[in-house]
């Protein structure tokens, strides 16, 4: 936490030397401003305490203090102009949220006292048009003020053109025409003050005035369902967030309900008491509106990462949003159940892939190559947020008319060499040493040839495949790689699957 | 009337498993539960011996030595198609451990399809820990939405504890569907499983004896633990233990004769 009495300034080289950027409350009572050199602001203060500006810190603060500022408000961003060359403020869209704070003065309130606590001396203004507003944090003098809608022109009045966003060229220019007070423009012809200053001052003006409108684009994503929760205190334990977090999913599923929406996307964001803000986003496989499973799906993720979960001095606000969502009808309880069973299964594998992670959660996929290791590849369930359907497995099988399977159950990960005596050379084999142990082929059935397939790049050899049971009954499929004569002059032995 | 000594057991043992059979099927016709559906093991009416799975419960499949590691990975897979079979909808669930690619392979679509698993049916989940595996069991057990749920984990793992196969046990009940948990060739400590299986590998019987082809799939499995209906069964030493092949293209499992020389038929038996 900074200090509040320290001496503090920041600098950076400017015209005429080091420059003074922004200093604290101390240093101004000792006389410094900003702007001034620093060798001039060490002659009046030497224990002065100087530090480099770092602009590209300040903006990602000023970010993160934006996007903390989203428990009053999803509709938040970091002024872009600020009252110098850097943006220094932050705007927020509060409407229809004030009431939740009581009132519009007392969501001002509370926000400079949480700020206060953030050691940041903040200014708020609340009005109508986000240029009145800027403009009276800046120039109004006073810490928190409250404009009543419609007396935007009053107030502003009085105040310096500098209030209207306008660059240094500009406002040095109006100053020289005599119009130094926002009043002074008011009527005024506007065709040769756009002839002079380019189109800036009337569109500022009117913009503040609210003759035109202003967007402002959120930093976060906006999102119509959203739910929120406040703290009386910070909550501190990962099990009071988890309940927490039903009530949200709760709340949510409500709304999402209301509209026959189903969640795809969500995002917890949880608000810490330190000004800092943590989100975590979970997806679903099908739209999904069970609260339930919901807060499942992050129950998940605040175990997974409940050791480094870190709630700081405390989390006083949360809020639970859906990013997407898809249409989802409201459905009737099937008879029979099995819809439900379905659904609970898309729910399970929504959690496994979040717990586990996508790429754990496979079916198997045939695949069409003479190559076995290639016929049958394992592929995520859930493949950019839905869920694979199943594969056709009919024509790929091996059985046998006896009874018996060619194929084998298991797959090693990569052939695995063996040595192998064979009576004859190009016979099955009637032992082989596999990881270090001897096995006595009782029978054996093969070869099954399988030729590489010319057109892929690798260069794989012909390789002649056997069923193979040990004198204990163990099956084994091992292949010759390679024909005696053509291909090599010994053929190597591999093992590369286990029959069951 | 004078009966052979081996004979009277064998019937005795004949008995005690209709009567336990019996009893498990009363048992859970008064809860009127679903979990008094067993596991349906295609079996024709003679000659095929083993008990009846109960489904909402959790059984344990060990391989005898680690060679015969894939051995009860087959009886496992015969399991599952049985399971899939007494669950026609319902896909199945296939923990495998993170290192089984480099020890004993991952499961291979073409050769579960000519065993008569259909991939189509399975999901399959890797987790990285035993702990992530028993988890995605228990949660998907509860759901009682799959066919069966299996798990491959090593016996010798530290989070395999009683109370964890306690908790599988009761998520079984709860869903009212099977769980399998293979747990490699290490006998672990004490548990709540329902039954636990030893599976060993046993040489085929081609059709013809001559032949030195290799014929369809067969094991040694034995029954070395069970609680409450099968006690019966398994104080019984003769009958704790079976041979039996797979047939892959009629679907069923057979009792076949361990050593052609040892057991005839029972019922040749009772003729005398």
């Amino acid at each position: 936490m900074p200090d509040r009495d320290a001496v503090l300034a920041l600098a950076m080289p400017m015209q005429g030397g080091l420059r003074i950027t922004a200093l604290t409350a101390a240093a101004r009572a000792q006389g410094i401003e900003k702007g001034q050199l620093v060798a001039d602001a060490m002659a009046l203060y030497p224990a002065l305490d100087v530090r480099d500006a770092d602009f590209a810190s300040d903006r990602a603060a000023l970010k993160r203090l934006a996007s903390w500022c989203g428990r009053y408000t999803p509709w938040t961003a970091a002024d872009a102009d600020g009252l110098g060359a850097e943006p220094d403020g932050i705007f927020m869209d509060m409407t229809g949220c004030a009431h939740l704070f009581g009132g519009e003065e007392a969501l001002a309130q509370d926000l400079v006292t949480r700020f206060a606590r953030l050691c940041i001396q903040a200014r708020i203004a609340i009005a109508s048009t986000p240029g009145t507003a800027w403009a009276l944090a800046r120039f109004g003098g006073k810490r928190i003020s409250v404009l009543p809608a419609g007396q935007e022109e009053k107030a502003l009045a009085s105040l310096p053109v500098a209030a209207l966003r306008l660059d240094d060229e500009a406002v040095g220019g109006l100053a020289r025409l005599g119009l130094k007070h926002v009043g002074d423009l008011y009527g005024r012809a506007r065709a040769p003050l756009t002839a002079r200053f380019g189109g800036a001052v009337s569109l500022r003006l009117d913009e503040a005035l609210g003759y035109a409108a202003e967007p402002i684009s959120p930093a976060r994503p906006l999102v119509p369902y959203r739910a929120r929760l406040l703290f009386a205190e910070g909550i501190t334990r990962i099990e009071d967030v988890e309940t927490a977090v039903k009530q949200l999913a709760d709340e949510l599923c409500v709304l999402l309900e209301r509209y026959h929406k189903g969640a795809r996307q969500m995002e917890l964001a949880l608000f810490r008491v330190d000004g800092e803000a943590t989100f975590l986003r979970a997806g679903t496989s099908a739209p999904s509106r069970l609260p339930a499973h919901l807060a499942r799906l992050f129950h998940e993720k605040l175990q997974r990462n409940s050791d480094d979960f870190d709630a700081g001095f405390g989390i006083e606000a949360m809020s639970l949003s859906a990013l997407v969502v898809d249409p989802l009808a409201p459905t009737q309880k099937g008879m029979t159940g099995e819809a439900e069973k379905e659904r609970d299964i898309a729910g399970l594998m929504d959690r496994l892939c979040n717990r586990l992670g996508a790429q754990r959660v496979t079916r198997l996929q045939p695949h069409a190559s003479h190559l076995p290791e290639h016929a049958s590849r394992h592929v995520a369930v859930l493949s950019g947020n839905k869920l694979v359907p199943p594969h056709d497995w009919r024509v790929a099988a091996f059985r046998q008319d006896d009874g018996s399977v060619a194929r084998p159950l298991r797959m090693l990960a990569a052939p695995e060499l063996i040595e192998v005596v064979a009576e004859i050379p190009e016979g099955p084999p009637r032992r082989f040493r596999w990881r270090r142990v001897l096995y006595q082929v009782a029978r054996a059935e093969g070869p099954e040839r399988i030729a590489p397939e010319w057109w892929r790049t690798e260069r794989d050899r012909t390789r002649d495949y056997y069923r193979v049971e040990d004198s204990d009954g163990r099956r084994f499929w091992l292949y010759r790689d390679g024909l005696y004569d053509r291909d090599t002059e010994m053929p190597r032995w591999y093992i590369q699957g286990m029959f069951g | 009337m004078s009966m052979p000594d081996a004979a009277k057991a064998d019937r005795i043992a004949r008995l005690r498993r209709q009567i336990a059979a019996l009893g498990v099927r009363a048992d859970h016709a008064e809860s009127g539960k679903t979990g008094a559906r067993v596991v349906d093991f295609g079996m024709p009416q003679k000659g095929v011996s083993l008990p009846e799975l109960a489904c909402g419960a959790l059984h344990e499949v060990q391989a005898a030595e680690y060679r015969d590691m894939s051995a009860s990975i087959g009886f496992a897979a015969v399991l599952a198609v049985c399971c899939a079979r007494t669950f026609p909808d319902a896909p199945i669930l296939w923990c495998e451990s993170a290192y089984a690619p480099f020890d004993v392979g991952r499961l291979y679509g073409s050769g579960l399809a000519a065993f008569g698993l259909d991939p189509a049916r399975l999901i399959l989940v890797s987790p990285a820990s035993a702990v992530d595996l028993l988890w995605t069991m228990e949660e998907a057990l509860r759901l009682g939405a799959f066919a069966a749920v299996f798990g491959e984990i090593d016996g010798r793992a530290p989070a395999l504890t009683l109370t964890a196969t306690r908790r599988l046990q009761l998520a079984a009940e709860a869903g009212g569907r099977p769980a399998f948990l293979l747990t490699g060739h290490v006998a672990h400590g004490a548990s709540a499983a329902a039954t636990r299986w030893g599976v060993a590998s046993a040489p085929s019987h081609p059709a013809l004896e001559t032949s030195s082809l290799v014929g369809r799939a067969c094991w040694r499995v034995t029954l070395e633990k069970s609680r409450s209906a099968f006690t019966g069964v398994a104080a019984d030493m003769s009958a704790r233990d079976w041979c039996v092949e797979w047939d892959a293209r009629r679907q069923r499992l057979c009792d076949v004769p361990d050593d052609p020389a040892r057991i005839p038929s029972p019922d040749v038996m009772l003729a005398v």
